[in-house]
């Protein structure tokens, strides 16, 4: 394994899942020998909607069934696909993107189900399969609450300046290589991660962090809520070379009133995703960055009596656009209801694959836990190779 | 810190220190840093109390 670079550091402990479901240490250095396409993508955009998002009223409408409910389909810029009514910007450039309308999982509940989405092995006892957590502390992912404020507490204390600062840390090291602190692991990863953080301070990717710095067109174009913010915030970071940045979207879990909740959540999806394709398409970063939209489940067909729909893993939707993934089809179908594939099933393993594949990430590497467990990345899963061609 | 100051000697000032973090007494290669950095005065103190606290010792046995 070669020694990181300071910026493979930074850019791992900058990603806010990356490090859980790609392990840089995974990374090949060439393209795998197997890879039936190139794979173009250097940085993962995950855009995951927590909670469980309708499918039937986002990414794969039924018209025209009783199953659909209120929320209506449009037509999009792909012939013949239509998108649910509350996203009429992503309809307008769905041309750029690859849905995915099979999908299914065999995990009903929000923990399980989305700790199957992040790892690709579903959770059993005490086992941590690689995701966050697993690795060591500095490849941990760093989570900003509000993208808005940035990284915060990231200047020096008030009144030090660099110099003072500089021998600061000079003296902690000293102290800590005379002190009788055990040399355990854990104890090493908090030291690691200090300085990492400490580094961070002085660096000029810091400013890549500040919200403010873009115009305020940009701004006004992503929407400046959290999700809207966060995806500004995921194209600063891949312009500075970061591997993998997830962007959450919660709110999705709507057993009650569905068809409103579901139009308020698109309301905000509908303005960063296309917003986030524009700008990256525009910058030239679309080719190499992957955008991946996927939740930990879909909704079902049927509407209960509250007017919500209740999980449903059997079937669900994910969307794809950039990193070497041809836009403009979709793959796979769900039944005239949307209660089950109906043909191209897709594992939550090969959807992991398939990013994976993307990014260039080598599959067979078997990576080892600490109790000698053997793993690899997105399982057994198989990428879907077509959507690359 | 008031206490800190009211002692004038730095030898029980850097005792007291290290009773008030880490409730132990300095060992001698520790004495020796904190001698030098005390001659820097206050500021010398204040960065002292600021690397005890933010050592490893502190963050993960105390």
């Amino acid at each position: 394994m070669h020694d990181p670079t300071r910026r493979d550091i930074l850019v791992r402990a900058a990603g806010l899942l990356g490090v859980s479901l790609l392990p840089s240490i995974l990374w090949a250095n060439d393209p795998p020998a197997a890879a039936a396409a190139p794979c173009t993508a250097t940085s993962l955009i995950l855009l995951y909607m927590a909670g469980g998002m309708s499918h039937l009223d986002t990414l794969d409408p039924k018209p025209g069934r009783e199953v659909q409910g209120a929320i209506g389909a449009i037509p999009s810029a792909i012939d013949g696909v239509m998108l649910g009514q509350h996203l009429p910007n992503l309809a307008k450039r769905l041309d750029r993107c690859a849905l995915i309308r099979s999908l299914t999982s065999t995990q009903g509940a929000h923990e399980q189900g989305t700790y199957y989405v992040r790892t690709g092995y579903t959770q059993r006892g005490t086992v941590r399969h690689p995701g966050a957590g697993f690795l060591p502390a500095r490849c941990g992912p760093l989570p900003i609450g509000d993208p808005s404020k940035g990284l915060q507490y990231a200047s020096p204390a008030k009144g030090i300046d660099q110099a003072r600062q500089d021998r600061r840390m000079a003296l902690l090291e000293e102290m800590d290589g005379i002190g009788s602190a055990p040399d355990a692991a854990s104890v090493r990863a908090y030291h690691e991660l200090y300085a990492e953080a400490v580094k961070l301070m002085a660096s000029t990717d810091l400013a890549a962090f500040d919200l403010r710095q873009e115009p305020e067109a940009i701004r006004a174009s992503y929407g400046e809520d959290a999700f809207g913010n966060g995806c500004l915030l995921a194209r600063r970071l891949v312009e500075r070379g970061v591997r993998t940045i997830e962007v959450g979207l919660g709110g999705w879990d709507t057993h009650d009133d569905n068809a409103d909740r579901v139009q308020d959540r698109c309301a905000i999806l509908d303005r960063g995703l296309p917003a986030l394709l524009s700008d990256l398409e525009s910058r030239g970063l679309l080719a190499t960055t992957l955008v991946a939209l996927v939740s930990e489940f879909g909704r079902s067909p049927r509407l209960n009596v509250r007017e919500g729909r209740d999980h449903h893993p059997k079937c669900f939707s994910a969307l794809l656009a950039g990193g070497g993934v041809r836009g403009g089809r979709v793959h796979g179908a769900s039944d005239e209801d949307g209660e089950a594939p109906a043909r191209d099933r897709v594992q939550v393993t090969d959807f992991n694959a398939t990013l994976a594949h993307a990014l260039g990430c080598d599959r067979t590497r078997v990576l080892h836990a600490p109790d000698g467990r053997p793993f690899t990345v997105a399982d057994k899963g198989s990428p879907i190779l077509s959507l690359f061609a | 810190m008031r206490d800190l100051n009211a002692l004038a000697d730095p030898d029980a000032r850097i005792g007291h220190l290290w009773q008030a973090v880490l409730v132990r007494a300095p060992t001698a290669a520790e004495h020796a840093v904190a001698r030098r950095h005390l001659a820097r005065g206050r500021e010398g103190l204040a960065d002292l109390t600021w690397a005890l606290l933010n050592g490893s010792e502190f963050r993960t046995i105390r």
